[in-house]
């Protein structure tokens, strides 16, 4: 009985509140290129598309985007490369899309699921499309071998020092060495030291700045607020382009890209429309190193660049993680030892029961 | 002659007992010199392992 009720309740919930998407004249799409199986997190440059389009699948010019990404969350057992960028939001953009299309060039930072949450409509006022988009990533084969490498030396090297024990190795000048270790490798292990951008800069100042270029008669304001990059956070990026009177230039398209100036390529990268002369998005700045956002605006007046140096702070992994990582770490040379004590276990049995002379000798 | 079974067993217990403290230092350098490379913030040993750390699938680096 209970359970008819239930079922019956649930279809009427149903019926009143049907989806947001069986409602909406349009919806949004997302692909990719390569195709998400072939995109390695923290190396392919993937293009990827969101599309609004209609119920004949035609791209909806002049559609209204909202766009929330958000970073596969984490988890419990493993950590990936970047644990802080772990569910946190990496890019929001909301304005209208002249083609309906909006599309950007990414470096996807970590494995898992990235969320697209999506809101879409023929314009700002009727956003009738509401979905969360997805987008799954396996890690880099080469990241696999590796670790498969890292497992097999730590294995043989417990192997080998279980092998050397079993043997009755001296166990003070073992103690010895590792006390040595410990004084000359102790002082430089602390996690006290501060985390610094690659190449040693420090980001000091997080003021909002805004950057000036003019070049003829057209100037592009690019306005970063906070002025530096924070590892898990956004950054509020706003690009302006006026006359020489101060007006904003309508119709004007602008080139943004992100460089990642120590790897020396791009980590994003993307076309937004200006219909009213400017334009914004918020951006997060996953790695901690000098970053350059490079802009070209451009119209029918011309055209003007303007590239500005960002520094982002990293953010040391959490002590917690690294203390687990560390743990797998030394179980897997345990086991090696166990492995290596038991080897030398059997060889040893073997060479005490051989007989030591003739019998009745 | 073959080893007696007391004699067997006294040297097994000296060899244990070592054995038990030697494994513990293995594994405490193992750990530290783990902790240097993989998850020290030092600039230098930071930046000379960074790619290091990237490369390995389960590292944490920032």
């Amino acid at each position: 009985m209970l359970k008819k009720v239930t079922l019956l309740a649930l279809t009427a919930w149903l019926f009143v509140y049907p989806s947001t998407q069986s409602q909406s004249d349009v919806v949004v799409t997302l692909e990719t290129t390569p195709a998400s199986g072939f995109i390695g997190p923290d190396e392919t440059l993937t293009h990827t598309t969101l599309r609004v389009v209609d119920r004949d699948g035609q791209a909806t010019p002049n559609a209204y985007l909202k766009l929330h990404l958000d970073a596969p969350s984490g988890n419990a057992f493993i950590s990936t490369d970047f644990p802080i960028v772990e569910d946190t939001p990496l890019f929001e953009y909301e304005g209208a899309l002249p083609e309906g299309v909006l599309a950007f060039d990414f470096i996807y930072p970590i494995r898992g699921t990235y969320r697209f949450q999506v809101e879409a409509g023929r314009n700002a006022a009727t956003p009738a499309f509401a979905d969360t988009l997805t987008l799954t990533l396996t890690e880099n084969r080469n990241e696999i071998i590796n670790f498969a490498g890292l497992v097999a030396l730590l294995l043989g090297l417990g192997i080998v020092a279980g092998f050397i024990i079993g043997r009755g190795a001296n166990a003070r000048r073992m103690a010895m060495t590792g006390l040595n270790m410990w004084l000359g490798l102790g002082l430089i292990s602390g996690s006290t030291w501060p985390v610094q951008a690659h190449g040693g800069d420090d980001v000091s100042d997080t003021e909002p700045f805004t950057e000036l270029s003019t070049q003829g008669d057209l100037s592009l304001a690019y306005a970063m607020t906070p002025g530096a990059g924070r590892v898990g956070t956004l950054n509020q990026l706003n690009f302006t382009v006026t006359d020489q009177a101060g007006n904003p230039v309508p119709d004007t398209t602008i080139d943004i890209s992100v460089w990642h100036i120590e790897d020396d390529k791009p980590v994003f990268a993307t076309t937004l429309a200006a219909p009213e002369g400017k334009t914004a998005f918020e951006f997060q700045f996953f790695d901690g190193a000098e970053h350059e956002v490079r802009v070209t605006a451009h119209n029918a007046a011309g055209s003007v660049d303007l590239n500005k140096v960002v520094q982002v702070e990293g953010l040391s992994p959490p002590l917690s993680v690294k203390i687990k990582t560390t743990f797998y770490l030394v179980l897997i040379v345990l086991v090696g030892i166990i492995i290596g004590l038991r080897l030398q276990l059997v060889q040893g049995r073997r060479q005490q029961l051989l007989p030591v002379g003739p019998v009745g000798a | 002659m073959f080893q007696t079974l007391n004699e067997y067993s006294h040297q097994t217990i000296g060899v244990t007992l070592n054995a038990v403290a030697q494994v513990l230092v293995v594994l405490a350098v193992v750990a530290l010199v783990a902790w240097a490379i993989l998850f020290t913030e030092y600039p230098a040993l930071h930046d000379f392992f960074h790619q290091l750390r990237h490369s390995l699938y389960v590292i944490p680096c920032h």
